[in-house]
């Protein structure tokens, strides 16, 4: 019964991981082509690549094709990240007993530790790719300020997800421990 | 599916392959930085010497002998006409306002009180011997571009021959000397003294004479190439002045070529000169002698250094430097294929000297950890000596009196007496050094490597 249910609750969220999975893939798609043009390479030259290479007479192109296999690394991984922890909630959710009294509520504290986990993956990701890191060569010509966007955005973007997911999938008994969850419109 | 392959693929490119360029490209194409020694050949042949013995009447003191003091005085020309005479064939002059040669029997007489003596009519004499045309004898130093010159004189200038037309005309022939790449050595010795000085400048206008000093010094001035200059000086310093006290004698070479010999030429660099490089491929281009280092290396190594003692490069009791500067063209590539891109600022490395050594510190200012890993770099770096020093200011300090201070000097009776506008002398000197110096190299060398996270 509770797979059928489980089954039942997975659809909506499918529709909102192959909508954000679609956008995410076809810009990491676009960031792994190694554009030289656009509204992309614009945004990281204006707000992400540091200013340094020009002091070092170093091409555009060769600080811009690193920093777009980053960023496109952090789309992708980030993207895998929230279908686990989006999908993994949904399905811990369907077999979580809150019969007893207050239940619910304890099992709010598992909600938020989950989506914590959730976001703090996402962090130390940006930290891990953004921040200075040396496994990647496009890290070194990323700047401060542009690693806090590309890690806000990414934030963004994936948090909205992975809520919009959990939202959605929860099962229904449990849905009070998902904050703004208890009631939905629409009868969903 | 192809575009997951696609992407799986960049996927396992950027996580487990590091980039590095295994091979070295062909450097990028710059001007070559001269390593040749611009500096004047000294040649082997003998040269003819002039001597000239400062007339004024002042100087008698200096060969009458003082109870209880040693006179150096006469010992050390003495033995300066021995010196002159084995460096080339000599000639002699007497210098006051005018100059007049010496035969060479009479030489001895300098070393007589009679040198300094009226000889002819009184008023002609009076204006001969208390008069120190040094510029006369500059000028006579200049016609002479292929000769030694040696001057003793007590060095005994006032200020209103330092300023003005006076000044250019003692500077006019200096400038020449020195353009013709001679230098000037001033060896200063302090003797006993038992006589007058004449023409000590009062506040009020009037002139002083003083007879209570017991020493004083004398000065030998040598105008030739740095390794005369210093084979005469060391020559007096091992026959006259091997037993004198060395707080008694005080030496320096004023020169515009202060670079004796630069670092490539000597062949300073090897593989041993950078101790954090390991495994380095050094190539040195037979012709300039320039050194070109191959090497990769972590940016974590921040920089390179390397010492090297002041008296490798620099001569000897000169005036030093006071400002040394590095000019470096870096550029750099992350494939051979392309043409190199060259860095717009240049301040990565730095220079800095101690009393005893220079250190250069590649990429010291900015480091290597300020490049971008991943790519190949390549670095032109020269180290030039860029202004010239004024030690001998400090050296010879100890026995200057300036014009307004030598009247209240007097006034304290002194046992030593010292030399008016010594330091003002100087300054003149330095200042037509400084006026044609030219920025000289060091070293130059090449790095080529590839930057490591």
């Amino acid at each position: 019964m509770k797979i059928k249910y489980l089954i039942k609750s997975l659809i909506y969220p499918g529709i909102v991981a192959a909508v954000f999975g679609f956008l995410s893939i076809s810009f990491s798609t676009l960031l792994f082509s190694n554009p030289e043009d656009g509204g992309v390479i614009n945004f990281l030259a204006n707000h992400v690549i540091t200013g340094e290479i020009e002091s070092q007479g170093t091409p555009f192109a060769d600080a811009a094709g690193p920093v777009c296999n980053v960023f496109g690394y952090s789309v992708v991984t980030g993207l895998a990240i929230t279908l686990i922890f989006g999908f993994g909630w949904v399905v811990i959710s369907h077999f979580l007993n809150v019969d007893g009294p207050g239940k619910s509520k304890i099992y709010s504290i598992y909600w938020i530790i989950n989506s914590a986990a959730f976001a703090g993956l996402l962090i130390i990701l940006s930290l891990f790719v953004f921040f200075g890191g040396t496994t990647f060569l496009g890290s070194q010509f990323i700047t401060g300020g542009g690693a806090t966007k590309l890690t806000i955005g990414l934030l963004v973007f994936y948090v909205l997800m992975y809520y919009l997911i959990v939202l959605l999938g929860t099962a229904r008994h449990n849905r009070s421990s998902v904050l703004l969850a208890f009631k939905l419109p629409g009868n969903l | 599916m192809g575009t997951i392959r696609t992407i799986l693929s960049f996927l396992f490119l950027i996580i487990f392959i590091s980039p590095s360029l295994a091979k070295k490209c062909n450097p990028p194409s710059f001007a070559k930085v001269s390593t040749i020694n611009n500096k004047n050949k000294v040649s082997d042949s003998k040269k003819n010497v002039f001597v000239f013995f400062d007339g004024s009447q002042s100087m008698d003191g200096y060969v009458k002998n003082q109870p209880g003091e040693k006179n150096i005085f006469i010992d050390l020309v003495d033995d300066l006409t021995q010196i002159a005479e084995i460096a080339g064939p000599t000639k002699y002059h007497r210098f006051g306002k005018r100059i007049t040669p010496i035969d060479e029997n009479q030489v001895v007489q300098v070393t007589k009180p009679t040198f300094y003596n009226c000889q002819a009519g009184a008023s002609d004499c009076a204006l001969d011997n208390q008069e120190t045309r040094l510029d006369l004898v500059f000028k006579a130093a200049q016609a002479g571009k292929d000769s030694t010159v040696i001057i003793v004189t007590d060095l005994f200038v006032s200020s209103k021959h330092l300023v003005g037309s006076r000044r250019a005309t003692l500077v006019r022939p200096l400038k020449d000397i020195l353009q013709n790449g001679k230098s000037i050595g001033l060896l200063g010795v302090m003797s006993s003294f038992k006589g007058t000085i004449y023409d000590i400048p009062k506040k009020d206008g009037t002139e002083a004479t003083y007879s209570g000093a017991k020493r004083r010094p004398f000065y030998v001035l040598i105008i030739g190439n740095d390794k005369e200059i210093l084979d005469i000086k060391n020559k007096i310093t091992e026959q006259t002045l091997v037993d004198y006290d060395k707080k008694n004698y005080k030496f320096s070479i004023i020169t515009s070529n202060l670079i004796s010999e630069n670092l490539n030429s000597q062949k300073f660099f090897n593989n041993n000169t950078f101790s954090i490089l390991q495994n380095t491929d050094l190539k040195v281009s037979n012709d300039i002698n320039l050194p070109t280092y191959n090497f990769s290396i972590s940016r974590k190594k921040k920089r390179l250094k390397f010492d090297v003692p002041l008296s490798k490069f620099l001569i000897k009791d000169s005036n030093g430097i006071s400002e040394y500067k590095i000019v470096e063209n870096i550029w750099s590539t992350n494939d051979c294929s392309k043409s190199w891109s060259k860095f717009k600022e240049i301040q990565y490395s730095d220079v800095s000297a101690s009393d005893e050594n220079l250190s250069v510190r590649l990429f010291g200012t900015k480091n290597l950890d300020k490049l971008f890993y991943g790519r190949q770099y390549f670095a032109q770096v020269s180290v030039i000596a860029n202004k010239i020093g004024n030690n001998n200011e400090s050296v010879f300090s100890e026995w200057d009196v300036e014009e307004q201070a030598i009247e209240d000097f007097k006034n304290t009776e002194p046992v030593d007496f010292k030399t008016l506008n010594l330091k003002k002398i100087l300054r003149v000197l330095n200042s037509v050094a400084e006026e044609e110096f030219k920025p000289t190299l060091i070293a130059a060398l090449n790095l080529q490597f590839d930057l490591e996270k």
